[in-house]
């Protein structure tokens, strides 16, 4: 796909806004590789052949507060900003205004398939999910939080066996925010008399709450991964050879369509969240998960020892010729909340 | 807690000739500039490898300021270790405070 990751941030146009209605403005700002991507507006659609790549941000959950936001959704193009033809980058970016109802608050992804061949031994297939949390929810002194901006020129290089840091440039435009970098990670949903552990792989698609009902057509080009709807006969589980559920597949033994573990594969998220079902044991609504990494979550997608202190990466790669993929999350520890 | 993603690769490198990394001049500054009054400032690299071997191959910007433009990358004529881009920039009114800017020389 040659899309070599990148940031979302947002911010809000007037933070102390106090109408009906909140404006904010979504930043992408993503890199490529170059020149196979073309150097113009409206990436990657500009690019020869690749004109069936658009897609959205997507709501993926605590939908039920998103504002508004999917009557009107940002889709995921950028404009060419820079190029460096010597190193084969090019930085791409775009601002985009929305409006949402206060005290909005949902978690937005861009999602998408596939990352160059990552780790040793190299696996490819994988897919990203940029994840950043909208929260329009007022802090205690009255004013909504402006997130942090971090950015980080991909690719990053490192000699072999040398143990390198790589800092996250992060800055922020309140005074006195304290920033903070954490791995992402993916946070399984639940629903229903269920905790759904992660761990525990149910290969058993009968369930007390049916969720997935209606079966969706499954439209996936290769290199171009599209959510789809609710599947049936999937549950929780993509079962081994199944097909509906795998485009929503977190595992790397997920290979195209179809899941190839005989253990099942784990959904990742589904479309629109079930608003107002409360548990009877948990006081919780049903939710969905959080995919923040898609295909590369730490720690298996980094050699052992790897460490992230203080939005430094610690790394230390051991095979010459490989690629790895970094996922982190920038927030605010804050004394507001 | 609002929180933004940063997602980036890593690719890993054979033992290079020379491991000496360049530096970047000025490390940290901090530059005063005027609302709607076009500034130009350079951005040098010292390239602490034999030239002959090594060069720096490009300077990228890793976090830009909006409007702000950056030259060609350009050797020293006096010195073959020495190169320097030249960013100009004619700041905003919305941009008053403290814009950040972060680069990155790469070598090979």
């Amino acid at each position: 796909m040659h899309f070599n990751g990148g940031t979302i941030r947002w911010m809000p146009v007037d933070p102390y806004c106090n109408g009906s209605s909140t404006t904010i403005t979504i930043i992408q700002s993503y890199w490529w590789s170059y020149p196979i991507i073309t150097c113009a507006t409206n990436v990657p659609i500009s690019t020869a052949g690749r004109s069936s790549q658009n897609r959205n941000l997507t709501c993926i959950t605590d939908c039920s507060t998103d504002g508004g936001y999917s009557i009107m959704p940002v889709d995921i193009l950028t404009d060419c900003t820079s190029t460096s033809s010597p190193l084969g980058m090019m930085a791409s970016q775009r601002s985009v205004n929305t409006t949402l109802t206060p005290n909005a608050h949902f978690y937005l992804a861009h999602v998408g398939s596939a990352w160059i061949a990552l780790n040793y031994p190299a696996q490819s297939g994988l897919q990203w999910s940029l994840t950043t949390f909208i929260d329009l929810r007022k802090r205690s002194d009255g004013y909504i939080n402006t997130p942090p901006i971090a950015s980080v020129a991909s690719p990053q290089y490192v000699v072999v066996n040398k143990t390198t840091q790589i800092q996250i440039p992060v800055s922020d435009v309140n005074a006195g925010d304290d920033i903070r970098c954490r791995w992402s990670i993916y946070t399984p949903g639940y629903r229903r008399r269920k905790r759904w552990d992660e761990d525990e792989e149910r290969i058993n698609d009968e369930d007390d709450a049916q969720l997935y009902k209606a079966a969706v057509k499954n439209e996936e080009t290769i290199h171009t991964r599209k959510k789809r709807g609710k599947c049936s006969g999937c549950g929780s589980v993509c079962a081994y050879n199944s097909n509906c559920c795998c485009s929503m597949c977190a595992s790397t033994t997920c290979t195209g369509s179809t899941c190839t573990s005989t253990a099942g594969c784990p959904v990742v998220s589904t479309t629109v969240e079930t608003p107002g079902t409360l548990m009877s044991t948990l006081s919780y609504p049903t939710r969905q998960p959080i995919d923040e990494c898609g295909g590369i979550c730490y720690p298996a997608s980094v050699p052992s020892g790897t460490t992230l202190p203080n939005c430094t990466l610690s790394f230390t790669g051991l095979q010459t010729g490989s690629w790895y993929g970094i996922a982190i999350q920038v927030r605010i520890n804050s004394n507001y909340e | 807690m609002s929180s933004v993603p940063v997602q980036f690769l890593i690719y890993v490198l054979p033992q290079p000739t020379c491991s000496n990394v360049p530096i970047i001049l000025p490390l940290t500054e901090c530059l005063e500039v005027t609302v709607g009054v076009m500034q130009s400032f350079n951005l040098s690299v010292i390239n602490l490898c034999n030239p002959n071997d090594t060069d720096i191959v490009d300077i990228i910007i890793s976090q830009g300021i909006t409007g702000m433009q950056m030259g060609n990358l350009t050797t020293s004529p006096i010195n073959a270790s020495l190169v320097y881009v030249t960013f100009t920039w004619t700041p905003q009114a919305n941009q008053i405070g403290q814009q950040q800017l972060c680069v990155t020389a790469y070598t090979r």
